[in-house]
């Protein structure tokens, strides 16, 4: 039996917390990758992990399988994501570069190239960090983010040509 | 240039996971019931004591 399917018999047998803590261990590192992909910072993305969870606690009951689990997560977690991000609009702060807090322990090039991503327009952004994230499953990314796939392909090719050209900026830069 | 920048976005965005504490932090945060929200209970309270005195006042100043 797939993870989902134990998790939504739990749910029907009304079994919720156990449900629940099921549903925990499967989707914690999806979640939180998707909040990290949008917001782009990591306690960030884990106060927005923690919110998400907390959503999906208190609507569990109501959940009757209308929609494939993931697409329900997917969808609590992204909404509850662009709430934070235009929360942190509205108080005008730039998004913490990840790098910079990570610095002590991330090697400089891996640095450079979170710089580099966290520079990118939020949609691209996000499609990048989960494509990697994800073990480079198009259709992952497609399901998380709720895009077609072509859309993912699309927005992978352009990130991809926007960093190569900043990485090539970035070295005449270091050359000059 | 390209299998380049993907070896790199591959080596600094895989193999990212959760926090360890998050599962904990969440589980805390579930089994912890939601405090009395108390100003909201006092506001209700007060907003009732206010009504119930004008409602007071009318009826004998009607009845004078």
């Amino acid at each position: 039996m797939g993870a989902d399917e134990e998790i939504t018999s739990l749910l029907a047998s009304g079994r919720r917390t156990e449900a629940f803590e099921a549903l925990l261990t499967a989707y914690q590192d999806k979640v939180f990758r998707l909040c990290y992909s949008m917001l782009g910072d990591r306690a960030q993305a884990e106060d927005a992990a923690q919110e998400s969870f907390l959503r999906i606690w208190k609507s569990m009951e109501r959940y009757r399988g209308d929609a494939a689990l993931g697409t329900w997560i997917f969808s609590v977690t992204r909404n509850v994501s662009l709430t934070a991000i235009s929360r942190r609009a509205a108080r005008r702060s730039a998004p913490i570069e990840e790098a910079e807090r990570a610095a002590p322990q991330a090697p400089s090039k891996e640095r450079d190239m979170m710089r580099l991503v966290a520079q990118l327009p939020e949609n691209y952004r996000a499609v990048v960090m989960l494509f990697y994230m994800e073990e480079r499953s198009y259709e992952e990314v497609a399901r998380m983010l709720a895009l077609p796939v072509g859309t993912v392909k699309t927005h992978l090719h352009r990130a991809r040509q926007q960093l190569a050209n900043m990485v090539k900026e970035a070295d005449s830069v270091r050359r000059t | 240039m390209s299998d380049e920048l993907d070896r790199e976005l591959a080596r600094a965005f895989s193999g990212i996971t959760a926090p360890a504490r998050l599962a904990s932090s969440v589980m805390h945060r579930v089994r912890t019931p939601a405090p009395t929200p108390w100003p909201e209970v006092l506001g209700t309270i007060g907003w009732m004591g206010i009504l119930s005195l004008a409602a007071s006042v009318a009826f004998f100043v009607i009845l004078k």
